[in-house]
């Protein structure tokens, strides 16, 4: 349970495989979700790691995601990424709070490098979280 | 001889000679018979045939006519002035010689066939003309009834349409030149999504090719892993090579086809290519196509440009539909020896005032649209020999159809 975890959500079967063969070979523990809302449903706020996250996805996109999860004071780490990545977009990610920004094809090293980093920053804010008393993490929604 | 009512008359003498038993000649015995109504029938006849000569050769066509036998009876003068022969080389098959050895085993496959079946043809032909220059025929043939209404043989005339064609040749060109231009300006406006299709792919044979390095340098991969890896890379890299297909076959530079053609199969494959465009779209796309469809003829490509065309047409308009009820319907059907496709969505609809504007050039109703696509549509069905138009559903949404005839398998103007 308090195995930092890679979630990663994107609509396609062969992304989320792919990038969990990839985390798997660094033995990093990932779980794939095809969708914002199976992963919001799914999703334990007080399990540790970080959020790989596709923008473009019907239903819920990244970024409804990433408000969502902003609204419900779950502040994982999120690396996002996508395929047709321009500043705008870009700017977007990082105002909505965003760990890292990679465009598809994904650069692995790049990705490799961000994800550890991504898993430190957690770590370390739950630590800070647990030292507040009632901290926002208390708070289920 | 004139008559006691003073009528002339046409007499016809019979006469026999009269012998003695000796043999010699008494006298001669004959009767006078009047023939007057027989003789002018001839006359009439004879008559008949020279207005009729008189008559065709006036006429700008060339005329020529057939018997029972197949072989051809009849020049007019317009055809030898044509071709600079006598009517003794043009009689029977001699005409066959002028005809374009390219196209003269299909020239008497469709007039022999029709003259068995007893139906009119119509067929173009290069006939070469006196001087020599071969010249692009229009020829129509007709059973003719004899004077019993009894079948008599062909009867036929012919139209120069050198000129006709090659103005014809020009739009033709024209029209493909357009058509390909919007589909790369289509697909130029599709490359997002395209991009995007073409990421997913690339994208996992780079994470399984990554992971599977960092394994072999930690040490030996075993065979079974191995496999399964590779078998993945293997499909995505399959993958991406279908949409590189899919999108080159769309963009090729080509002439347009004309054969038959699978219309279902044709739906079934653009559903699939603007899938992508569907599902970001959050439009749930429904293919109602009718089994049995007999085939169409024309181009497949052109085909699936005005589907795309017409998919994504659909799709816009339903960008301020409320999610939950965005529906684009496709459905396939025979009306009256044409297939008929129907693209239905539930969008904003269509006004009276644009129903009647829509298919024109540089007509839009979008901000960053060129008012082409639909135009291209129209030409396309129109040069396949269908219609297409717009139709208001009454639930508010649009409805594109369009016809294309069924192909058929007995002769076709070429």
């Amino acid at each position: 349970m308090n195995e930092p975890t890679v979630f990663i959500v994107d609509d396609d079967a062969s992304i989320r495989d792919s990038l969990r063969w990839l985390l798997d070979s660094v033995q990093v523990n990932s779980e794939g979700f095809a969708s914002a809302f199976e992963f919001l449903e799914a999703y334990d706020p007080l399990r540790p790691g970080c959020l790989v996250l596709d923008i473009r996805m019907p239903g819920m996109s990244g970024f409804e995601l990433q408000a969502e999860l902003e609204k419900r004071k779950i502040t994982i780490p999120i690396i996002i990424m996508t395929g047709h990545g321009d500043i705008p977009m870009c700017v977007r990610a990082f105002d909505g709070g965003a760990f890292a920004f990679v465009e598809k094809p994904v650069n692995q090293q790049a990705l490799l490098g961000y994800i550890p980093k991504a898993i430190a920053r957690d770590a370390e804010d739950r630590r800070r979280d647990a030292m507040v008393w009632r901290s926002p993490r208390d708070v289920r929604s | 001889m004139r008559t006691a009512e003073g009528r002339n008359i046409w007499l016809r003498d019979i006469v026999r000679v009269v012998k003695d038993e000796l043999g010699r000649v008494t006298h001669l015995r004959g009767v006078f018979v009047d023939v007057t109504a027989q003789k002018q029938a001839e006359l009439a006849l004879r008559q008949s045939e020279e207005h009729f000569r008189q008559l065709v050769d006036s006429l700008p066509e060339m005329v020529w006519m057939s018997g029972l036998d197949k072989q051809c009876t009849f020049f007019s003068k317009q055809w030898l002035d044509f071709t600079g022969r006598t009517m003794e080389q043009e009689l029977g098959d001699g005409w066959a010689e002028g005809v374009h050895s390219d196209d003269l085993e299909r020239c008497l496959h469709v007039y022999t066939s029709s003259f068995d079946a007893r139906a009119a043809f119509s067929m173009e032909f290069r006939l070469r003309r006196s001087d020599g220059e071969f010249r692009w025929i229009d020829d129509t043939g007709i059973p003719w009834l004899g004077a019993d209404g009894e079948f008599a043989g062909y009867l036929g005339s012919c139209v120069d349409v050198t000129e006709r064609r090659l103005v014809e040749e020009q739009v033709r060109k024209q029209r493909q030149e357009l058509a390909f231009v919007a589909r790369v300006t289509t697909m130029g406006e599709m490359t997002a999504s395209l991009a995007h299709e073409l990421n997913q792919p690339l994208s996992a044979i780079a994470s399984y090719g990554e992971g599977l390095k960092i394994r072999a340098k930690a040490g030996p991969v075993d065979s079974e892993t191995l496999i399964d890896v590779m078998s993945k890379v293997g499909a995505s890299a399959e993958r991406a090579g279908e949409i590189i297909h899919r999108l080159r076959k769309l963009i090729r530079k080509r002439e347009a086809s004309s054969e038959p053609i699978d219309v279902n199969e044709q739906i079934q494959e653009v559903a699939q290519f603007t899938e992508r465009d569907a599902y970001h779209a959050e439009t749930e796309v429904d293919l109602n196509l009718s089994l049995g469809l007999p085939k169409a003829t024309g181009d497949s490509i052109e085909l699936q440009q005005v589907l795309v065309n017409l998919i994504r047409n659909g799709i816009e308009a339903m960008s301020t539909t409320d999610p939950k009820q965005r529906k684009l319907r496709i459905d396939s059907q025979v009306v009256s020896n044409e297939v008929c496709v129907t693209v239905s969505d539930v969008g904003t609809g269509i006004s009276a005032d644009e129903l009647q504007r829509l298919f024109d050039a540089f007509y839009t109703t979008k901000e960053d649209g060129l008012g082409m696509g639909l135009a291209i549509s129209r030409s396309i069905i129109e040069s396949h020999g269908g219609r297409i138009w717009a139709t208001s559903t009454e639930q508010g949404g649009a409805q594109f159809h369009f016809t294309l005839p069924v192909a058929r398998g007995v002769y076709s103007r070429e």
